[in-house]
């Protein structure tokens, strides 16, 4: 079926593009000016001739962020959050969402309400932190990071639904054939699982990266802080001298890059983002989907 | 007649025994599996709910939650809060930064996904779908960091083009009328593309069927809108006003605790900045405490309030 365009359909055609695109470049302008600021000349940076496009590259600041011995301990401390807080956040969601999805578990409502109240209820920041800082000893512990981010209800909710939506027969067969209960989790449940572990590793792992209030919680000690409070500590709170090191010895042109590293630090910590982004993207929505619904 | 009924007991409850046995056997994997999660919920997230018990105490660190040493304080802190004429501050900035998120940030969420909807080239609309939702993966720092950066008093870009305009600096993030836009404008540019999603995936469930009888009706895509697809998704929309209504009371502290001076206390203080203050800076733990609780109580009896009067009106109900 063709229908011919009306006079109304093109206009009102007109109005969506150019809606669409202009929301398009409020959404990339700021993200694409970060990133032009921290290459261009760092004249041209201070003179306020950048206002799109990179004018003139220079890579310096950049360079300059990544050879700082601290940038890298924290960084390293950002993918150690990243990575060992997912593999565990992950490992954890998922036992608890499995026999919560079980008919045969007796408990499963009991156990569903106690994971359900978190939801709506908690301690507030002072007694966690008292809780998670004191009597569980973990002030000035990477670990506290982990602890507390561990699961949440939601992520709870939305594996249990999946688990629930696979079909019985592959179970049950399993169970004939003599599997026992952890044997059909780890070799059969499992492997059918992978869209929504690939939807909790995406949202944990975003969350660790992007985490900071913890961190700022908990750990006192510098070379265990994440890239996000070094980000605070350069950019909010304006610390240059830290970021340069030694501030007695600054030439002109160091002083000119002082403007350029509170962007090239930005770029250094939303880069890998950018990089994994086209290909995390293509599922993304579907992914996002499955929480969206059941909510 | 005793020795049978004996040896029938006997019987049943060996068969008891093992039926419970097989039971046990048939459970305890679960149970197993559930060490750590029920380990996690219970320290973490419930033993800090006996926590709120400080908000009646005067707490000092190092005291046990309860117990027979506890310095019971009644109702202290509450009276005091409410004697403080800057509690009235709190309250009304965590309600206007609400308020106004509810009044811009949601309905435009909402016309994002309606926006959506109208691309009619498929490849375009995922391009779209997929570059909106790249702000909320970018953390609140970084958001924060690229405002301080480009609202910068010495060489932002904005005060930077209001030289060449001719006009005078203005320094954003020390000035109070200036907090407002920018904490909403930035969320709006974080959160938009994001929370369109749910309403992306209201809309994809109507029926084409209603389109077409539509067109063959006459009916234009700007009427579809408001005579189809908005109604559609009516459901969808009032689950998430509410939501967003029971979390009133709430503000992301996590950016307002970046992005706030001084300065701006007088709009940007709002209560879970306060009791962060309170609590970790001047160690008043109970005080602090208090307001987590007063907070968290009114959420709870909001979101219960507008999902009873939401039933009343519309039968769509969270629970």
């Amino acid at each position: 079926m063709h229908f011919q365009k009306t006079f109304g359909d093109r206009v009102f055609d007109f109005v969506v593009y150019f809606l669409v695109v202009l929301i398009i470049v409020i959404t990339l302008y700021p993200l694409i000016y970060v990133f032009s600021m921290a290459i261009s000349d760092p004249i041209a940076a201070a003179r306020g001739d950048v206002w799109f496009l990179p004018v003139g590259i220079n890579l310096t600041a950049v360079r300059k962020v990544l050879a700082d011995p601290q940038v890298i301990t924290y960084y390293g401390n950002t993918i150690w959050f990243t990575v060992v807080g997912t593999i565990c956040g992950v490992i954890t969601t998922s036992l608890c969402a499995y026999p919560l999805s079980r008919k045969e578990f007796l408990h499963r409502k009991l156990i569903t309400k106690i994971v359900m109240v978190t939801m709506f209820f908690n301690g507030g920041i002072i007694p966690t932190y008292i809780v998670v800082g004191r009597f569980l000893h973990l002030y000035n512990s990477r670990w506290a990071i982990i602890v507390c981010a561990l699961t949440t209800a939601w992520y709870v909710m939305i594996s249990r639904s999946f688990f629930e939506s696979l079909p019985d027969e592959i179970i049950e067969s399993a169970r004939i054939d003599g599997a026992s209960e952890y044997r059909i989790f780890g070799q059969f449940v499992l492997p059918l699982s992978k869209p929504i572990l690939a939807v909790l590793t995406l949202y944990m792992g975003v969350g660790h990266w992007n985490a900071y209030f913890n961190s700022m919680l908990y750990l006192s000690d510098r070379t265990k802080q994440p890239l996000a409070l070094y980000i605070r500590s350069v950019v909010i709170q304006n610390t240059l001298s830290s970021a340069l090191g030694n501030t007695e010895a600054l030439t002109a042109a160091e002083i000119l890059s002082a403007l350029q590293l509170k962007y090239a630090v930005i770029i250094v910590s939303v880069l890998p983002m950018l990089v994994i982004y086209p290909f995390i993207s293509k599922n993304l929505e579907k992914g996002l989907m499955i929480g969206a619904v059941k909510g | 007649m005793k020795k049978p009924a004996a040896a029938g007991d006997a019987l049943s409850l060996e068969l008891k025994r093992s039926h419970r046995r097989a039971r046990i056997k048939s459970q305890s994997p679960y149970w197993v599996m559930l060490i750590i999660p029920m380990l996690f919920f219970f320290l973490v997230r419930y033993w800090p709910m006996f926590g709120l018990s400080i908000a009646f105490q005067n707490y000092r660190i190092g005291d046990a939650f309860v117990s027979s040493h506890s310095r019971w304080a009644g109702l202290k802190w509450f009276q005091m809060l409410l004697k403080n004429p800057n509690f009235f501050r709190l309250v009304r900035n965590t309600l206007v930064l609400n308020i106004l998120s509810i009044l811009i940030a949601f309905p435009l969420a909402i016309g994002f996904a309606l926006l959506l909807n109208e691309i009619r080239i498929r490849r375009f609309r995922n391009l779209t779908a997929n570059i909106s939702l790249l702000p909320y993966f970018i953390s609140t720092v970084v958001i924060v960091a690229i405002i301080y950066n480009v609202f910068s008093v010495d060489d932002g870009l904005v005060n930077m083009i209001l030289v060449k305009l001719g006009r005078a600096k203005i320094n954003f993030l020390a000035t109070s009328s200036w907090f407002r836009p920018l904490y909403i404008g930035s969320d709006i540019w974080q959160h938009t593309g994001f929370n369109a999603v749910v309403f992306t995936a209201a809309i994809a469930g109507i029926d084409p069927n209603l389109y077409e009888a539509a067109a063959l009706d006459g009916s234009t895509r700007l009427k579809n809108i408001f005579y189809i697809t908005i109604p559609c998704i009516l459901p969808t929309i009032i689950i998430m006003l509410l939501l967003r209504i029971g979390s009133i009371m709430t503000v992301g502290y996590e950016k307002i605790i970046l992005m706030y001076t001084p300065m701006t206390y007088e709009v940007s203080d709002v209560l879970s900045t306060y009791a962060y203050r309170a609590g970790l800076k001047d160690q008043k733990f109970s005080l602090s405490t208090a307001i987590s609780l007063i907070n968290s109580v009114v959420n709870v009896a909001l979101l219960v309030g507008a999902n009873r009067l939401t039933k009343k009106i519309s039968d769509t109900s969270l629970w």
